[in-house]
């Protein structure tokens, strides 16, 4: 992978789109599996293979605007599959695998990827930034529809797209907003949303999805079943009832805290700012903590006049992980060295005192 | 089920012996067989033999032991269970894997274990779903008449629910066979996955 073949300015991190004060972004996936392979799982290696050509064929064949880059996982080394990752454009568990696999990516808007031989034979995904699950649910329809023209998925009529993992089967989708709720955070309210998702049925969970922990206060909010419950009744659950609802609770809690406790607000907002100026040695989580205080800064106005826009603090949430900090460098750097240059990009990207 | 996970505690050296060879014991091994806890006094040299470290001082490692040891006793409890309940039909026909093999990683071999495994799979599906049994969503348009089938399917079930509990039984095998064509149906991943895949091949 070249380094123009992916932009610095992740699509999901853009920092616009509605809602985009508390929602960075939308995320749909569908799971998708050809028929008469078996499942990546328990396929050979040479069905594995040609489950590759096949996707490739067909995905490159598509036609699709933007067009994509076709990524093959086996050819990039691991810093290189990294990079990805935390992008959101594969899975931690799509680069440690094994065999032919790979990833189209649409360039260069990174709005659409197709993890090949994941899970399963595709898993599908479209994200967009801000509050945007009507529009990503449409691109990623129609890219399954004219796939579905093409290859023959497995499916049943009882239980729907067969996937390898029962808890996918159905509708396959996973639909999916990253939310930033440091207010919530600030006001002891987390533990209320964390119980109103679960009776939802939804799972909660961190930045970097499955395991991760909720650092710098972003939470991801995603469906848990499949079956028995068409698409569109699950996206108009998002977005009518629990989109908006997590949305405006944190804004009233932002509103509270400018209102009533603003001092407080004021303090987090700029030591963390003041930490970011001046920090010589700085740890990815912790940078994602103070970037978090940031971000609620800009979005609030206590930063008016900073100079900090939205776009530039978010797109350093993606800088401050290691492999994007060894690509902005150019160099392999141990955990000591990252540290020393994150605190020091950290420095020339928040000014003044640098 | 084991009411408790099998876990090693050190002796405070009290003189008691080691249950294989009667030197003084340093490590009571605890684990559950058949429901029951059952504890093993062991010395250091009867511990290395049996592959338990007793170094103290290092607790991370009693806990790993602990764990790898829970999921070994766990393992065996379910080769117990296993026994006495029959698994649903060996293998799936198609991709070989096992219901164990699932239970044990979680993933499906391929499309047709979901037809071969059905009974068992139903339920437990119904369960991860929220109550869901049925696909509500999109259906492939090239699966043409697939939405219509699945409709009669579904009122086909509900037939063959009524016709058992009314115990038509001649019926209920007629509507079991009606179930089974239409499930087999022309969706391309209801034929036969592997002669599918081997023209792929050829
Ligand atoms: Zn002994
Ligand atoms: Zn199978």
């Amino acid at each position: 992978m070249s380094k123009q073949r992916f932009h610095d300015h992740a699509e999901w991190l853009r920092g616009d789109g509605p809602g985009h004060d508390v929602v960075l972004s939308s995320r749909v996936r569908l799971a998708r599996n050809f028929a008469g392979f078996n499942f990546p799982g328990r396929a050979s290696q040479d069905d594995q293979a040609r489950v590759m050509e096949l996707a490739k064929e067909h995905i490159t064949g598509l036609g699709l605007d933007p067009g994509v880059v076709w990524v093959d996982l086996e050819a990039l080394d691991a810093e290189e599959r990294t990079v990805l990752v935390e992008r959101h454009l594969i899975s931690k568990q799509h680069a440690k695998g094994k065999g032919a696999r790979g990833v189209a990516v649409s360039n260069p808007d990174e709005r659409l990827s197709i993890m090949i031989n994941e899970e399963d034979h595709l898993r599908i995904q479209v994200i967009r930034s801000g509050v945007a699950l009507a529009e990503a649910f449409d691109q990623i329809d129609s890219v399954d529809d004219r796939l579905e023209s093409r290859i023959d998925y497995a499916f049943s009529p009882r239980f729907g797209y067969l996937t390898a993992c029962p808890t996918n089967v159905g509708t396959g989708i996973r639909v999916s907003v990253m939310l930033h709720l440091p207010a919530l955070k600030h006001m002891g309210e987390m533990d209320k949303v964390r119980k109103a998702a679960k009776a939802m049925g939804l799972a909660v969970r961190g930045f970097y999805g499955e395991g991760s922990d909720a650092v710098g206060d972003f939470y991801q909010l995603s469906n848990q079943t499949t079956l028995g419950r068409s698409e569109r009744d699950l996206m108009v659950g998002f977005e009518r009832d629990i989109v908006p609802k997590v949305v405006e609770y944190e804004r009233m809690a932002r509103k509270n805290l400018l209102e009533r406790r603003r001092a407080f607000l004021e303090d987090r907002v700029w030591r963390a700012l003041g930490i970011l100026r001046n920090a010589r040695l700085m740890k990815a989580d912790e940078a994602m903590e103070h970037l978090s205080q940031v971000r609620l800064g800009v979005v609030s106005g206590v930063l008016d006049g900073s100079g900090l826009t939205l776009p530039e603090v978010q797109q350093l949430l993606l800088f401050v992980q290691p492999a994007h900090l060894q690509k902005a460098r150019h160099r392999q750097m141990d955990q000591a060295e990252r540290r020393l240059e994150r605190a020091r990009l950290l420095r020339e990207a928040m000014g003044p005192s640098a | 089920m084991p009411d408790h996970d099998p876990a090693f505690e050190h002796e405070q050296g009290d003189g008691k012996g080691c249950s294989r060879c009667g030197q003084p014991a340093v490590v009571t091994e605890v684990t559950v067989q058949h429901g029951k806890k059952v504890e093993r006094r062991l010395c250091a040299e009867c511990a290395r033999e049996v592959g338990i470290s007793v170094q103290s001082n290092q607790p991370l490692e009693q806990i790993m032991t602990s764990i790898l040891m829970s999921q070994q006793e766990k393992q065996a409890e379910r080769r117990e269970e296993r026994k006495q309940k029959p698994e649903p039909a060996a293998r799936c026909g198609s991709c070989g894997l096992s219901f164990t093999e699932f239970r044990n990683k979680g993933l499906l071999g391929c499309a047709d274990c979901y037809r071969h495994f059905e009974p068992a799979l139903a339920p437990l599906l119904q369960r991860s779903h929220e109550g869901g049994s049925e696909h509500a969503g999109k259906v492939p348009s090239r699966a043409g008449e697939a939405l219509d089938r699945q409709q009669r399917l579904v009122s086909l079930r509900k037939e063959l629910a009524d016709a058992v509990e009314t115990e038509q039984y001649e019926e209920a095998a007629k509507l079991r066979d009606e179930i089974r064509t239409i499930e087999r149906g022309p969706a391309a991943c209801e034929g036969d996955v592997s002669q599918e895949s081997d023209t792929d091949k050829a």
